[in-house]
């Protein structure tokens, strides 16, 4: 009989196997780029929703860029090719109606990697790929990240540079020391004007209680909250054959145990944890989706979808 | 329970090697950074503390398998009866050591009195040992006892060896009598002894030792050796004032495995050093050596011949005894004197005897009507010849002479028709007349005894022929020493009180036949003479151990009291004697023991194994039926799947 952990995972597969690949977060993983890291996970991710992302350009001019070889023709500048005899295709900025914040924990238990990918890692390719999808849904898209206060803050946007600006703050995010989630949703509801998407990524390792609640006063300022919950693998299932000092991550804590004593008693403790957490999401009418950094991060980008689907 | 192999025990210790490990190095369990811990510190307590309950078990289950590992190793017997009985197989042995010449090889004897005290080491509490000492025979030193301090102190008192010749036999078979008698079954001989060749092989396989005697031969002998030995002596033990000195010879011979290619031979003569010669012995390994130094003047003299040049000094000197007696005093009693002198009777005699000027003999002539009592006491022979009948008084004083120990040769001729009374009781036969041949005919020697003393040194063949020949009837108590081609007797012998008589048919002139022109007739007259004159000629040379006459034991030249005096009534005399050690001695070759086991083992011993193998063998049979080998494998086994359990339990 599957666990609960098990079927949860199970639920995030990706849409289709062909597009599981892109998303696969050990070869996601080998990719250092994140834009490119991005761009694959969304385009495999879409290659099974679409039959073709690209629909045309919008009718508000925002930017040129030097002609490339495959680029439309129509799109040429063609009056500046006279002026300057040289070949700039013209980019228009798509109008949108939905704002993003993504809210990424860089706290140190976020820094755990039973496998190639640590959660953090994970987190920032499901941010880089939701953001990058985003930006091609013409939606805005912003980020924080926090530990146990506020990091980094991006305001949303949907111009293309943004989306660069946001996927370098990615790459320079740095882990931090504990989790406090609740100063700086708090501090993100403040600044949250117009009715957004709030995507908050994390481990809810410490506090998940007052996490919780913050997120329960975000949806009652009207926004939308989806819980990307990031666990490792061996978080989950407790993959530990050889008795080990186990040392808490934030607290440096120890606990010396043998994991084939203890095995039975942490599942019991993990899947209460899970089920409280899910439970009180959905009490909050917070979209909860449970990701497991040995599977696609598909989970994540389809929760966004659904959730985009029912226009919130 | 008894263990066969208990040092083994010790490997006990080897139990607390992993709890030394388990409390030196207790290291700490890898360090794991985990995202969080708070759902592990919720898990029960109780499986911690089980977990440390596990690891003590698994202390314990892993120093019980070594535990039972050095136990098995330690061969536990545990059947206790069967161990005491193995314990208490008492047995008898005894330990020969020989303490002879070719022992005192410099290292040799020390080394056998140390295996000599291994050996008394190596005896159990309830064994008894007896100890022989084979030197110039075999003794025991100490009977059948089982308190090894005593034979410890009797073996201390061998300081060193014997010049005695090897006998291996002879103290073999004093061991083998005295496990005869000896208290327990198990029986067991150990010789110590450097095997030499010339020893081993006079064990020729006709003696074996009893059944069941147990052999353990002990070689201490040393395999490369130098030695030079004087090998042999020539020098006449008697010689006779005034004859010429025979020279003295000496052969000087190497008899070590490794060769000697110098050596000086020296040689002294009552004890001062006459004179040296230097031996090679490059090509040879002997040499006859002749000293130029004449022996002269009287009495004894004692020789001694040295050689230096070796290591080995006890075998390098030979010793020899010489006499110079004076000359046979011989009183020639011509009963026909002549003043021609083939004529007369004593002319041929005395020319054979030497005439008392170069022979051995002292020749004093005389007729009957002269010979007075002085002339026949101061004579130790007195000669007959052609002598009629003498005077009662001349008659008593020679029958008194005869019976003293004189002797008395009577050769009749022509004169001697009859034999005055009193000397006709010491003839061996009395005068039948004589008989004179047809011309052309002529008697001839055609039988003698060769085994009587006074041929031994002559020639059997005679070719002298007699014209004319006394007939003599020989007495009961005569013994004929001769006869002629007619079975008639030639010469009689007879002994009257300690003197010999000899009475021949045959005349000693020339007037009956030709027998003084014959070659035959000096050594005959010599024989004769020295025969009647019967002097002491006791031996000279004696080997060490020669216990017939007395104990010798060492090497050199002693005095040793004379029978003949004794027997004379003279006592209190003594002559010079030189004792040698056997020549055999000398010689350092080595023989391998398996040549000795070959030729003393008896047959029937072929399945008694030495006793160190039959106590290995009956452990083995009481340790077989136990099977505790494969218990205590079992138990090791499931020791080892649960100490495979606990440890997967406690540390996965």
């Amino acid at each position: 009989m599957p666990t609960k952990t098990e079927t949860e995972a199970s639920k995030s597969k990706a849409p289709t196997e062909g597009a599981a690949n892109f998303l696969d977060p050990s070869i996601l993983a080998g990719i250092d780029n994140l834009e490119l890291r991005a761009r694959v996970a969304v385009e495999g991710f879409l290659s099974g929703l679409h039959r073709s992302p690209h629909r045309g350009f919008s009718v508000e001019f925002n930017d040129y860029r030097h002609y490339q070889r495959g680029d439309d023709l129509r799109h040429v500048d063609w009056k500046l090719y006279a002026r300057s005899d040289k070949l700039y295709i013209k980019q228009y900025e798509d109008e949108t109606n939905t704002r993003c914040m993504i809210a990424l924990d860089t706290s140190a238990s976020m820094t755990y990697a039973s496998g190639g990918m640590s959660k953090l890692d994970y987190g920032i390719s499901v941010a880089s790929a939701l953001a990058y999808f985003i930006m091609r849904q013409r939606d805005a898209v912003g980020l924080i990240t926090f530990d146990d206060k506020l990091q980094e803050f991006l305001p949303a946007r949907c111009r293309q540079p943004h989306l660069m600006h946001l996927l370098r703050l990615l790459t320079q995010v740095s882990p931090g020391d504990q989790t406090n989630a609740a100063s700086p949703l708090s501090d993100l509801a403040a600044t949250l004007t117009k009715k957004s998407l709030v995507l908050l990524i994390s481990d809810l390792l410490q506090g998940e209680e007052e996490t919780i609640a913050t997120l329960r006063n975000l949806r009652a300022m009207g926004h939308d909250v989806i819980v990307l919950h990031v666990m490792d693998d061996a978080e989950l299932n407790f993959t530990f054959d050889e008795s080990s000092e186990f040392i808490d991550s934030e607290t440096r804590e120890a606990f010396i145990t043998t994991p084939a004593s203890v095995r039975t008693a942490y599942l019991e403790n993990v899947n209460a944890y899970l089920a409280e957490c899910k439970k009180q999401c959905q009490r909050a009418g917070v979209d909860y989706c449970l990701l497991n950094t040995a599977d696609p991060i598909d989970s994540a980008l389809s929760a966004y979808l659904s959730k985009r689907a029912r226009g919130f | 329970m008894v263990f066969l192999a208990p040092l083994l025990l010790f490997g006990l210790l080897a139990a607390l090697i992993p709890i030394a490990i388990h409390l030196i190095r207790r290291e700490r369990p890898p360090k794991v950074v985990f995202g969080s811990i708070r759902f592990l510190k919720n898990t029960p307590k109780k499986l911690i503390l089980f977990q440390h309950i596990q690891q003590w078990v698994l202390l314990l289950l892993r120093a019980l398998l070594i535990s039972l590992l050095v136990f098995a190793f330690a061969r536990p017997l545990l059947n206790q009866s069967l161990a005491k009985l193995l314990d208490a197989d008492p047995q008898s042995a005894v330990l020969v050591v020989d303490a002879t010449l070719s022992m005192r090889y410099p290292g040799v004897f020390d080394e056998a009195i140390d295996e000599a005290h291994e050996f008394l080491q190596r005896l159990g509490p309830g064994d008894e040992a007896a100890i022989v000492v084979l030197d110039e025979r075999a003794t025991v030193l100490i009977d059948f006892t089982d308190e090894r301090a005593a034979l410890m102190r009797v073996l201390d008192t061998l300081e060193e060896p014997s010049f005695g010749s090897t006998n291996l036999r002879s103290g073999l078979a004093l061991a083998d009598e005295m496990l005869a008698a000896a208290s327990f079954e198990n029986r067991s001989i150990t010789l110590i002894s450097d095997f030499q060749t010339t020893a081993v092989d006079e064990l020729d396989g006709s003696w074996k030792l009893a059944r069941g005697v147990a052999f353990t031969p002990v070689d201490v002998g040393v395999e490369a050796t130098q030695n030079l030995t004087v090998a042999d002596v020539r020098v006449p033990s008697t010689l006779v004032e005034g004859m010429q000195a025979s020279p003295v010879l000496a052969r000087i011979r190497s008899t070590g495995t490794l060769p000697i290619e110098r050596a000086q031979a020296t040689l002294l003569v009552d004890g001062d050093i006459v004179e040296r010669i230097d031996v090679e012995l490059t090509d040879v390994s002997e040499k006859v050596v002749e000293f130029a130094h004449a022996l002269t003047g009287s009495g004894e003299q004692g020789i001694e011949i040295r050689v230096q040049g070796d290591d080995f000094v006890s075998d390098n000197s030979r010793f020899a005894a010489v006499t110079i007696e004076p000359k046979v005093d011989v009183l020639v009693v011509n009963g026909e004197a002549s003043s021609d002198w083939f004529d007369d009777e004593a002319h041929w005699f005395e020319l054979a005897s030497g005439g008392g000027v170069t022979g051995p003999f002292s020749v004093t002539s005389t007729v009957p009507n002269l010979l007075t009592p002085e002339l026949i006491q101061g004579s130790e022979v007195v000669v007959l010849l052609n002598v009629g009948a003498l005077g009662l008084q001349q008659a008593r004083e020679l029958v008194d002479f005869v019976r003293s120990g004189g002797g008395l040769l009577v050769a009749p001729g022509d004169q001697a028709a009859e034999v005055t009374a009193p000397l006709d009781s010491i003839l061996p036969g009395s005068l039948a007349g004589s008989q004179r041949l047809r011309a052309g005919d002529y008697r001839v020697i055609a039988d003698l005894d060769r085994r009587h003393p006074l041929f031994t040194g002559l020639p059997v063949e005679w070719s002298t022929r007699f014209q004319r020949v006394w007939t003599l009837t020989p007495k009961e108590d005569a013994v004929t020493l001769m006869r002629f081609d007619d079975a008639t007797p030639a010469l009689l012998e007879t002994r009257a009180g300690e003197g010999r008589v000899l009475l021949t048919a045959m005349p000693l002139d020339s007037e009956w036949g030709d027998f003084p022109l014959q070659p035959l007739y000096l050594p005959f007259v010599h024989e004769t003479l020295d025969y009647l004159a019967a002097r002491p000629s006791e031996p000279s040379r004696y080997l060490v151990g020669d216990s017939g006459v007395a104990n010798f034991r060492e090497v050199g030249l002693s005095r040793l009291a004379s029978e003949m005096q004794d027997q004379r009534g003279g006592g209190g005399q003594t002559r010079l004697v030189a004792i040698n050690a056997d020549i055999n001695e000398s010689s350092l070759a080595s023989a391998s023991v398996e040549s000795v086991f070959d030729a003393i083992i008896n047959p029937e011993n072929a399945s008694l194994a030495p006793r160190e193998v039959r106590t290995a063998q009956r452990m083995i049979e009481l340790e077989g039926p136990q099977r505790l080998w494969w218990w205590v494998l079992s138990l090791i086994l499931l020791l080892l799947l649960a100490e495979t359990l606990v440890s997967n339990r406690t540390y996965r």
